[in-house]
């Protein structure tokens, strides 16, 4: 089958993604082990949603019908791995897409609560942070170097994040009238 | 929007993030998977917190420019009709496109366009520091710039579009071109000349949205406020998610404050901002040249930023020297000014190759902006008296020891120290005209156009160092005295220096006319 579209269904797509991405991005990235397979269910996804964007109903919520796609890319990602992997079951993968289409996660002004978060951390967190997310190190070479323990590091990781979601939360709170 | 901690205990948040974090990696026990999997399925609050963090995982990364895909350029050229085949080249071709979107917008805050080809051409710069994805990336005038994150560190930056409007950058500033009728401006101060066939150009922030209704005017961006000066003209103040605006007039301002939403009225203040890198004409400048100055520095913005242009016939041009600031141009009293930040910031300016006066017939006049009064700063300084010997210099011009009172001294004809100075101190915070003059008999001391003080004064030396020190007193050669460079904390504009003494009406009427 043969499908014409313009640009301008592209660009309709786009915006429509880029308004979602954060909650897609979110859900495969917290289910998928980070690196190159974490990317591919990206990619791949935005992939499927680009060639079922006809299937898309106008007026509808393109958030809930991406992250029903992304579940589903996710899934099909966990069985293609032939060897054991730790995995959520399909039924709590499901709640948690549900829990994301959820419009509060749309907020636009999470990036800048999160980065005014991010420029108030002292400088060991922030170091955590350049260390994990910008030299993208895992957590046995962090650990060596900051001269720790695996299960030390994945404690502060933890406290880090929970302090950071708490910042964001009061910041985009605060910031209503 | 419910906070998932204020459901869940901290410990219960902190083990839940430990087995998020496990879990990304790939490095759950079975134990901990079945653990994982009882807590978000027995409690709403749970999995509101797993998918908090999992939006603070989807940010962190996307901040952290995780993705990386190049932009087609089949996608640039909307309206252009394509097939969508199965091929897998458009389809990659698509896909690249959409991820390198998610890129360009990682730092976009609110809905925007998508955008790929060039939007704006930078049509002026000083000392530039651009970067794209905290990249360096060339400033060059006449190159033209897309939209994506961008970020002025250093300098200031003109930008022309197609319709016509012009925006000026100040640095700091972090700013995103986001299509031919919107510039989003993170922070930073910017200022917008929008013709009468752009209207309805908007600049974003993340408070509120200004959108020209044929004006010019003045956007000063932060996370907390943004505060608006409209020049000329009008503008439309729309705040996000008000459906009130609010219509800003000509010489007025107002502040959006990002948490609040709500406009409060500030003082109008256009000196905040540079509005061109060229510097208009105006009758100061006029009088100025009538009185044959022989040497004239306008402050006058330069591509590289460290010339000092002399504009008068002798083109005594020196150099500026920045200390810790990031940039020395700031708007001055008419155009641009020389911005000096004190001790901590040591910036200055030196002209080697100076022309002292040959005769007892000197004025020296300018514009002056203190923000403190640092011991003995300096506002111009042709001296040359250090470590206890005096070696001469005709005159050594800014405040007074730590009263901070404008003064002057110079070196009569046989060599004696001979000074004067005002009764208070200089005051802070707005503009001053100050100047004196040498006749041969009396030296006075004048500011905002009236004598302040004079003095008998016999001649001026003829023994004095070939340079001079703008906003320094230098030692020897040509860097700062090492016990006390009396560094001018504030900006200094209109430095204007004469071979002749201007008489007391002169000096008014060059006060008069800026007024």
């Amino acid at each position: 089958m043969q499908v014409t579209r313009t640009l301008i269904d592209g660009e309709v797509f786009t915006r429509l993604l880029l308004q979602n991405q954060r909650r897609i991005a979110g859900l495969i990235f917290s289910l998928v082990p980070r690196g190159p397979d974490a990317d591919d269910v990206m990619q791949e996804t935005c992939l499927v949603l680009w060639r079922k964007f006809g299937e898309f109903q106008t007026g509808t919520d393109f958030g809930a019908w991406a992250l029903r796609i992304a579940r589903f890319q996710v899934m099909s990602y966990y069985a293609r791995q032939k060897r054991a992997q730790a995995r959520l079951s399909d039924e709590t993968i499901e709640s948690l897409a549900e829990s994301l289409a959820d419009a509060r996660w749309e907020s636009t002004d999470r990036a800048e609560a999160l980065r005014a978060c991010l420029g108030q951390l002292k400088e060991r967190d922030s170091e955590l942070v350049r260390r994990r997310y910008h030299s993208g190190e895992n957590v046995d070479e962090i650990a060596d170097h900051v001269g720790s323990t695996v299960h030390a590091v994945y404690k502060a990781l933890a406290r880090l994040h929970v302090r950071l979601v708490g910042c964001v939360n009061a910041k985009l709170h605060s910031a209503r009238p | 929007m419910s906070d998932p901690s204020s459901s869940l205990s901290s410990g219960e948040l902190n083990r839940l993030a430990e087995l998020a974090e496990k879990l990304r990696d790939n490095v759950l026990a079975d134990a901990e998977v079945a653990e994982l999997e009882s807590i978000l399925a027995e409690s709403v609050a749970a999995r509101d917190a797993f998918a908090a963090l999992a939006m603070l995982g989807a940010e962190l990364r996307l901040t952290h420019g995780r993705f990386a895909c190049p932009v087609p350029p089949e996608a640039r050229h909307a309206g252009r009709r394509v097939s969508l085949l199965r091929d897998w080249r458009f389809v990659a071709i698509a896909a690249c496109f959409i991820v390198a979107a998610l890129l360009a917008w990682r730092y976009a805050p609110t809905g925007s366009t998508a955008h790929g080809g060039p939007i704006a051409t930078i049509s002026n710069a000083s000392g530039a520091e651009l970067l794209a994805d905290e990249r360096l990336t060339p400033a060059t005038v006449g190159s033209t710039l897309r939209g994506g994150a961008l970020h002025l560190r250093g300098g200031l930056l003109e930008l022309t579009y197609p319709s016509g409007v012009v925006i000026v950058l100040a640095s700091p500033a972090r700013f995103d071109l986001r299509s031919a009728t919107l510039l989003w401006l993170a922070e930073g101060n910017a200022t917008a000349n929008v013709p009468a066939q752009a209207i309805g150009f908007t600049i974003e922030t993340p408070s509120a949205k200004i959108v020209d209704l044929g004006t010019e005017f003045g956007v000063s961006a932060g996370a907390r406020s943004s505060d608006v000066h409209v020049f000329k003209g009008e503008v439309m103040i729309q705040n996000n998610g008000e459906p009130d605006s609010l219509r800003l007039t000509e010489s007025r301002a107002s502040r959006i404050d990002t948490r609040t939403r709500t406009p409060t009225g500030i003082d109008f203040q256009p000196e905040l901002f540079i509005r061109t890198l060229d510097e208009p004409g105006s009758s100061y400048r006029d009088l100025i040249r009538q009185f044959e100055p022989i040497a004239d520095y306008r402050m006058k913005i330069t591509p590289d930023a460290t010339q000092l242009v002399d504009v008068s016939v002798q083109h005594l041009h020196g150099r500026i020297i920045r200390g810790a600031s990031e940039r020395t141009s700031a708007p001055g009293k008419i155009g641009a000014g020389l911005r000096l930040g004190g001790s901590t910031d040591r910036s200055y300016a030196v002209v080697p190759d100076f022309l002292t006066a040959p005769a007892a017939a000197l004025t020296v006049c300018a514009w002056v902006r203190a923000e403190s009064r640092p011991r003995w700063a300096s506002i111009a300084k042709n001296w040359a008296k250090n470590a206890g010997r005096n070696q001469g210099g005709q005159f050594h011009f800014g405040l007074w020891h730590d009263e901070g009172s404008l003064e002057v001294h110079v070196h009569d004809q046989a060599g004696a120290e001979i000074g004067v100075r005002d009764s208070v101190p200089l005051p802070l915070g707005e503009w001053q005209f100050v100047a004196f003059t040498l006749d041969g008999t009396m030296l006075r001391l004048y500011r905002n156009g009236e004598e302040v003080a004079a003095t008998p004064c016999d001649g001026l030396t003829q023994i004095a160092p070939s340079s001079l020190g703008i906003g320094v007193k230098l030692g020897d050669g040509l860097e700062p005295e090492l016990n006390n460079a009396g560094f001018w904390d504030g900006k200094l504009d209109e430095l204007t220096v004469f071979h002749r003494a201007l008489t007391p009406a002169q000096i008014r009427s060059l006060f008069d006319s800026v007024r």
